[in-house]
């Protein structure tokens, strides 16, 4: 390092070491530790068997009052109902190259959720927007979908 | 550090971990200024290094095990503590404040003009710096550590600590060169 810049080094820790911190800082901080060291800690019983005693009885109480209870199965929850729609048309996804003539493509069943069908022009129309539709994806040689067809929508609300 | 220091520390520590508020107060101005020399030297801005500071003590209040003295000293600790609140928070602000306003460089040098320059070109050079970089200048070079230390201090070897040190000398001398000053 240069002269100049050591002798500048030294300046620079010279008027640093004169920047004191602010006086409040300390009491602020005296503060936050008395409210740390305020909160209640735990005493320990005079008599631990007692609270031991205490939660037998209270799981005992818990284990009758079950016990006399009759078993009641309860309800299967609802089953989402598939609504059926009628065979709808193979519809184009918009913006994707269409297949070339001599272009391979496979036909894949999958649930879609319905947001995403909407998002590529399907006109879909559900009160539910986490429901699942259930469809025929046309996908290309190059895993890229390229239509899609409506089979059913499943509605879990 | 001498061994009556770390001695001290150590008992202070202990008081201070059974609620001891009169060691707290003990530790706090033994370290503070340690911390907020450094705080002041990475930012260069005495508001942020005011409350990195605070933010430092604050966590070991509610950190009060969190300092092992067999693995080192407490001023090591801390300043520890402080680079990775400056981190945080210069990773914050790098979001949303852009690169050219960085740094709040407190051009009150009450120094010569020449000198003053100097300063304050230095303050820049070093804001400028990488984290890294510019942690190892401030403990080496200002703040006057071993390597040992600022090895602590930065959690990395003490050869790590070297070469980023050369490195940044090297980037230091290279920006200010170009100002027509210091080297």
């Amino acid at each position: 390092m240069s002269d100049r810049l050591t002798k500048a080094m030294r300046r620079l820790a010279a008027e640093s070491a004169q920047e004191e911190l602010p006086f409040e800082i300390e009491a602020t901080l005296l503060e936050t530790f008395d409210r740390a060291n305020r909160r209640p800690r735990a005493v320990p019983s005079r008599f631990p068997w007692m609270s031991l005693a205490g939660a037998v009885l209270a799981s005992l109480v818990v284990v009758a009052i079950v016990q006399r209870q009759p078993y009641v199965i309860p309800p299967a929850p609802p089953v989402a109902e598939a609504k059926p729609v009628p065979e709808q048309p193979f519809v184009p996804i918009p913006y994707v190259m269409p297949l070339g003539p001599y272009e391979r493509a496979e036909v894949v069943r999958m649930e879609l959720p319905v947001s995403a069908l909407i998002s590529v022009g399907f006109p879909v129309r559900t009160p539910d927007p986490a429901a699942l539709a259930e469809a025929d994806v046309v996908v290309g040689q190059d895993g890229r979908a390229r239509a899609v067809r409506l089979i059913s929508i499943s509605s879990f609300n | 550090m001498l061994e009556y220091e770390r001695t001290k520390d150590r008992d202070l520590l202990q008081r201070f971990r059974a609620g001891d508020r009169d060691a707290f107060t003990e530790i706090y101005r033994t370290h503070h200024k340690t911390v907020f020399r450094f705080a002041l030297l990475m930012t260069s801005d005495s508001v942020k290094a005011t409350e990195a500071t605070q933010d430092v003590f604050v966590w070991l209040i509610h950190h009060p095990d969190g300092f092992d003295s067999t693995r080192g000293e407490l001023g090591a600790f801390l300043v520890g503590v402080a680079r990775k609140f400056l981190k945080r928070r210069y990773s914050e602000e790098l979001r949303w404040v852009p690169l050219d306003e960085y740094g709040d460089f407190a051009a009150s040098s009450t120094l010569g003009s020449e000198a003053s320059e100097d300063v304050s070109r230095l303050r820049q050079a070093i804001s400028a710096l990488p984290e890294r970089y510019r942690a190892v200048v401030v403990l080496c070079d200002l703040e006057e550590k071993t390597y040992e230390q600022a090895a602590v201090m930065v959690e990395c070897a003490v050869g790590t600590v070297r070469s980023r040190l050369h490195r940044a000398r090297a980037l230091l001398a290279r920006k200010l060169v170009g100002k027509e000053c210091l080297v």
